[in-house]
């Protein structure tokens, strides 16, 4: 046993010894790109998994390339730096400049900026980013004037690391599309679907699930933002809210993964007749009107007007603000949106659209 | 004699081949068998689901327990310390201890509960509020809410596997 250990203790070692090579690296000739990303990968530890922040040490201001060859920035002496950096990119064909600020206090006043935009402050900015030829951050203004450049030098304190020039937003080249019936979420991280394209206040917009969502929440897609919540109701006959779309996104009247569309135009379901609930969840249900009129407590709020469904099977966690719609055989026609269920019946319940539109003076199209 | 000698044979050997014939059905099992074996085996994989289940570090702390009044809300922790993914709803259901037992709270039976999904990563806590839209007497209660969990890989995952957490309190 203590041979077997003493064996293991030995093997460790050489494998440890064998990865730890960089002392033994051989300097070859590799392009500008490559020496510049290991110029900077090495500085990270190679215990810390790959999604670890870059530890840049305060000497490193940064690296660019100039006439094929990788210039490298030192907030120093570079020359005492030089033998460090050849083992680093493995090669002698790079050139060390001194320069007057670190990369890490360059980041460090990108991460004020950043902060101050986030805070609504814009002042104009349209981009910023570490210019590393000139060892400085560049802002970019919608509006390059002398009275916004000194308001900004003031309140992001004044930093000489700055030069300031004029620039345009970044556009989108096309909208994205996107279809109802999706995920979309709630700042609380809560689950529903998003529902039909509506017109509000002569905006882009789409129905949600009133009980969901306040106004002013932000309205996620499971990836990214999609707009912000604008008008919500839950009382009455109504419970349904409106979101306004970020212009990056062209809502459809498509409904999610089943190639099928529905109608603008509006019919109400009789008692007997059939509905069709499009859920993030359960996909598709196919249900029969039982109530066209029914009250009840939703979660403690008392209801009334809406529309009792049978479904087999009921609705499912997630189905919220789903479509609701009639069908002819050949056209989808907007209906309704649904609300909820009584847990273990296959009773569901949905607004009508026609409250929805009347409540919010809101139009499909 | 010979007679009575052939007869107490037979009465012998008769009910060995009937006992045999006994033993014959036991060792080909029939249809009926077969099924109460397969239900058997499933109860046997639900015993241990539920074992396994039970075993997760999964629970419901209120922060709250003790109040004067009936509050409008009440704030639960959820500790997920399983590598699964727990979903839920908005649902809750509530039992008030009466008689020394636990009677459930009917008022919350027949009420429409919005479609909303709410979800807990794996290996995370996260803080939810109830509404309590009723106006509850003063007593202990017991909250109870319904999880499921996602593990993908278990048998018969189609359907989640269900766990109820529950947590106490008192209203004076």
């Amino acid at each position: 046993m203590k041979k077997l250990t003493i064996y293991l203790f030995v093997v460790l070692l050489g494998v440890l010894s064998a990865c730890n090579s960089f002392e033994n690296d051989e300097v070859v000739t590799m392009d500008t790109t490559e020496q510049s990303t290991r110029s900077a990968s090495d500085f990270e530890p190679s215990p810390i998994p790959s999604g670890a922040p870059l530890i840049y040490p305060a000497y490193y201001g940064g690296a660019y390339v100039k006439d094929k060859q990788l210039v490298i920035l030192i907030s120093g002496n570079p020359q005492l730096y030089r033998e460090e950096f050849v083992k680093r990119c493995g090669s002698e064909d790079i050139v060390l400049e001194k320069c007057e600020y670190s990369y890490v206090s360059l980041l460090n006043q990108t991460d004020k900026i950043h902060e101050y935009v986030k805070n609504g402050n814009t002042q104009g900015i349209v981009g910023f980013g570490i210019k590393e030829d000139k060892n400085m951050i560049e802002i970019r203004l919608k509006d390059l004037n002398e009275n916004t450049v000194k308001e900004l030098q003031t309140k992001t304190g004044s930093s000489n690391m700055f030069f300031f020039t004029q620039g345009e937003e970044i556009k989108t080249e096309q909208a994205v599309a996107v279809n109802s019936g999706i995920e979309i979420i709630n700042p609380r991280g809560y689950s529903s679907t998003l529902g039909y394209r509506v017109m509000y206040n002569g905006k882009k917009c789409q129905t949600l699930a009133g009980h969901s969502f306040n106004v002013g929440d932000y309205v996620y897609l499971p990836s990214s933002l999609y707009g912000i919540c604008v008008d919500q109701e839950f009382y009455g006959s109504v419970d349904a809210a409106i979101v306004e779309v970020y212009s990056t996104y062209e809502p459809t009247n498509n409904i999610a993964y089943t190639g099928m569309t529905v109608s603008p135009t509006m019919q109400a379901a009789p008692v007997g007749g059939y509905v069709n609930l499009y859920g993030k969840t359960s996909g598709n249900l196919l249900g029969t009107v039982t109530n066209t009129n029914f009250a009840g407590y939703v979660e403690g709020q008392f209801m009334n007007g809406i529309v009792e469904v049978h479904y087999t099977p009921n609705s499912n966690d997630g189905d919220s603000g789903g479509l609701v719609y009639s069908s002819n055989g050949f056209t989808n026609y907007t209906t309704g949106t649904h609300i909820g269920r009584i847990p273990n019946t296959n009773y569901s319940y949905y607004t009508k659209f026609q409250n929805i539109a009347t409540v919010f003076g809101a139009t499909r199209y | 004699m010979r007679w009575l000698f052939f007869i107490c044979i037979s009465c012998f050997v008769l009910p060995i081949g009937c006992t045999y014939k006994q033993n014959e059905k036991e060792v080909v099992p029939s249809f009926s068998d077969n099924r109460n074996n397969s239900e058997r085996k499933e109860l046997s994989d639900d015993i241990r689901l539920e074992t396994y289940v039970n075993s997760l570090d999964i629970r419901m702390e209120l922060v709250d327990s003790i109040f004067s009044v009936c509050p409008d809300t009440i704030e639960m922790n959820i500790i997920n310390n399983s590598d699964y993914k727990l979903l839920s709803n908005l649902k809750y259901s509530l039992k008030h201890f009466e008689s020394g037992n636990w009677k459930v709270v009917s008022l919350l039976e027949n009420t429409i509960w919005p479609d909303v999904e709410m979800f807990v990563e794996p290996q995370s806590r996260r803080s939810f509020n109830v509404d309590l839209f009723l106006n509850l007497k003063p007593g202990r209660y017991q909250i109870e809410k319904e999880f499921s969990i996602v593990i993908p890989t278990i048998k018969r995952s189609t359907n989640n596997i269900r766990i109820i957490l529950s947590d106490e309190f008192m209203i004076n």
